[in-house]
């Protein structure tokens, strides 16, 4: 029988959390010990021996128990279905993304100047929406269209060869880098008014 | 006679504490920040990925510059608010837009299949009220009790107390696979270890930097682990697909008929839930469980549960709404949350110059029933709003997670800079964000990681002083009937985790419990008696 994806991952983090408390206890070892104004009992390494040795207990069942469900064999196993692996990648996608924003520009600077608060965000915000948006744009101005035209019919009618132009192939992506653009200004210039301004909050 | 005027006074001085509060809450303003908090957590409730600890912990930041009283007024509303939003979700997406409303969706998607989601949001709205009404009963009547109780405790109890909070709740919010709920709960105390301990001064896993002398701030530690890792979470799913509501005013209309019908059931569900609450960290989404099956087990309409239910919609929606209050009892009286959302509550009213735990009757009174009065104009609010906004709050569900969740990211790095004003708190935030994801798809739960970094630092002081204080003679442990029962539950956790022991223990409970049972028969005349 084939590992499953959960018994691999359980092998992986019981390694990790193996470690995790191996190191706590050596740490936790070499923590002061009783003596001087530190009394017997109250040593500041015993917890986290402690609690060292019980993390690397449970890891060891966890070894166990996922070696026993074949966890170790990790080449082996069926493979990720397409939806999985879309996933996946927006989920590394979101991850750089919010990471560099968050660490990367935020209170960084370029050539010597600061990179301002209010530019990193606008600049994070548009570019989270177009990169996530970019492949559902034909699909959305298709629904907006058909919205308009549903709600307005004889506006439509009337719009829809003044628009013609605007509509072709490549009509859907300005619109979207438009909007993005829009919304990102008007998001961060909100926040930065709102904290700033009414919150008295200094940012990063 | 004595007992009967202590009995009196006691609900005397109850009312009166509570009219006070109520006489202080009743302002414009602040009904206000009732409106907008409940507003704003029924909001964040209906959207799939984002929950209520996230929620309550971004609001945490954002609003610890306001006056005491109102910052902790939107948190209440927000929390009870996320809790009874979920259940919206729940019944028009089949996906609980939080935690807590996974058992709304058993009974409460099949009902909106049948063209029947306006009634059965009429039904989560009653439920909600109700369950959050019960729950706020007992955290006013219950928690001046307790905390007069707690008073009792000694330090080692302390200690015993937060292993069994990281037991209980490693093994109620992962019932499948409690080793990884209680690995995650362990994990959450070494956590605390970080920075300067709080005896000798001594620094732990700093690794050289200044900043990790503070330890690891909570706060920015929720909002990476419900906010930045809910972002990447709702990133990483794929897109609901909404059942079509045309919900009118009159079809979410609360039906007295259902809550006569069913006040056995709202009851049952209301006292398990606010149960299930205070048990440390284990909070909403189990309260809900605990009271579909209870209510299930009880039903004459068996058959209908999971096919569209209104029992069960109600016991769900009761039993997690209970459970707030629920979960501020053991915060108010001991300083343990009873739930992640509770958790964070518990840093807020830190940070608010409060201080809970079991001199709080002592030293501010009149706090617990404040809480409680946010609780009541919580309830009325999720009451009023949740008939009247429905339509309008329905658009909620239609907003496109790109477009959301940048803003929601760019919230979670001022709200972890906010408090400190300082960079590493958001590398924090990070940090939590990113490890939060990965345990939580590999199925370890996030409520005792949070529980062990709140409970760290008092299992920590708690069990060096006490090894101090008695010098080493571990019969301590042993000496008092509290932390013996403490001791035992904690065994008793660990034995009914495992299905080996599980049989044997409950066979031994029957034999223990087969006295009391005939007694009972005896005495109403229905056992089998001796």
């Amino acid at each position: 029988m084939s590992p499953t994806p959960m018994a691999k991952a359980d092998f992986l983090t019981s390694l990790v959390f193996f470690v995790l408390g191996l190191y706590m206890i050596v740490e936790g070892l070499g923590m002061p010990g009783a003596g001087g104004f530190i009394e017997a009992g109250g040593e500041p390494g015993r917890v986290p021996v402690l609690l060292g040795a019980i993390i690397a207990i449970f890891a060891i069942v966890l070894l166990l128990r996922s070696v026993a469900q074949g966890g170790h064999r990790l080449r082996d196993g069926e493979k990720l279905d397409p939806e999985e692996v879309r996933g996946y990648r927006r989920t590394a996608l979101t991850a750089v993304g919010c990471s560099f924003y968050a660490v990367g520009l935020l209170g960084s600077s370029v050539a010597g100047w600061a990179v301002p608060y209010a530019g990193a965000t606008c600049l994070f915000i548009f570019l989270f929406i177009v990169g996530f948006e970019w492949e559902f744009a034909p699909e959305i101005g298709a629904r907006r269209w058909a919205w308009f035209s549903g709600k307005w019919p004889s506006a439509a009618a009337s719009l829809s060869g003044l628009l013609a132009p605007l509509r072709g192939r490549r009509a859907p992506y300005a619109w979207l880098l438009f909007v993005s653009f829009v919304q990102s200004v008007l998001v961060t210039a909100a926040v930065t008014y709102l904290f700033e301004q009414q919150f008295y909050v200094r940012l990063p | 006679m004595d007992s009967l005027l202590s009995f009196f006074g006691y609900f005397a001085t109850t009312f009166g504490f509570v009219g006070t509060a109520v006489a202080k809450f009743a302002q414009l303003e602040m009904i206000v920040f009732v409106i907008g908090g409940t507003l704003l957590g029924m909001a964040i409730g209906m959207l799939p990925g984002l929950t209520a600890t996230m929620g309550v912990a971004l609001l945490t930041t954002l609003t610890y510059r306001m006056e005491s009283s109102s910052a902790l007024m939107i948190l209440v509303c927000l929390y009870v608010g996320a809790i009874y939003g979920g259940s919206r979700s729940a019944i028009l997406l089949n996906i609980p837009g939080t935690p807590a409303n996974a058992a709304t969706t058993v009974d409460g998607y099949p009902l909106a299949k049948a063209g029947m989601a306006g009634p059965a949001m009429g039904v989560a709205t009653t439920g909600s009220f109700l369950g959050t009404v019960i729950g706020m009963f007992f955290l006013a009547t219950v928690a001046p009790l307790l905390a007069d109780y707690a008073l009792k405790f000694q330090t080692h109890e302390f200690m015993w107390l937060a292993i069994f909070g990281i037991l209980i709740a490693g093994q109620l919010t992962a019932i499948d696979d409690p080793l990884k709920g209680w690995i995650a709960g362990f994990l959450g105390l070494s956590v605390a270890m970080i920075g300067q301990e709080g005896l000798y001064m001594t620094d732990r896993f700093t690794f050289g930097f200044t900043e990790m002398q503070g330890g690891i701030n909570l706060i920015p530690a929720m909002v990476g682990a419900f906010g930045f890792s809910e972002v990447i979470s709702v990133m990483h799913a794929r897109r609901a697909e909404i059942v079509k509501s045309a919900a009118k005013l009159r079809d979410v209309l609360p039906d007295l008929g259902h809550v006569f019908k069913y006040r056995r059931t709202i009851a049952r569900s209301g006292v398990l839930g606010t149960i299930i609450g205070v048990i440390p960290g284990v909070g909403e989404d189990i309260g809900a469980w605990v009271s579909y099956a209870a209510a299930r087990r009880a039903s004459k309409e068996k058959e209908k549960f999971g096919k569209g239910s209104i029992e069960g919609l109600m016991a769900a929606e009761t039993g997690n709404s209970a459970a707030p209050p629920g979960a501020l009892i053991p915060v108010l009286t001991l300083g343990i949350p009873g739930s992640a959302p509770a958790a964070v509550l518990l840093a807020a009213m830190v940070i608010h110059g409060v201080r809970p735990g079991p001199m709080i009757m002592i030293e501010s009174p009149s706090f617990v029933y404040e809480v409680v009065v946010m609780m009541l104009f919580a309830a009325l609010a999720i009451l009023v709003l949740g008939i009247l906004l429905t339509p309008v709050l329905l658009k909620v569900l239609s907003i496109r997670r790109e477009r959301l969740m940048p803003i929601v990211f760019v919230l979670c790095v001022i709200g972890s800079y906010a408090i400190s004003q300082r960079m590493f708190d958001v590398w924090v935030m990070v940090i939590f964000g990113m490890l939060g994801f990965m345990l939580r798809q590999m199925k370890y739960p996030m409520a005792p990681l949070v529980l062990g970094i709140v409970l760290g630092d008092i299992f920590d002081k708690s069990f060096r002083r006490s090894w101090v204080i008695h010098d080493g003679d571990l019969s301590f442990f042993l000496g008092r009937p509290i932390s013996l029962v403490l001791i035992a539950c904690c065994i008793l956790t660990l034995v009914m985790s495992f299905s080996t022991t599980r049989k044997p223990v409950a066979a031994l409970w029957n034999l223990l419990m087969q006295p009391f049972r005939m007694l009972a028969g005896a005495v109403t005349g229905k056992g089998k008696g001796p």
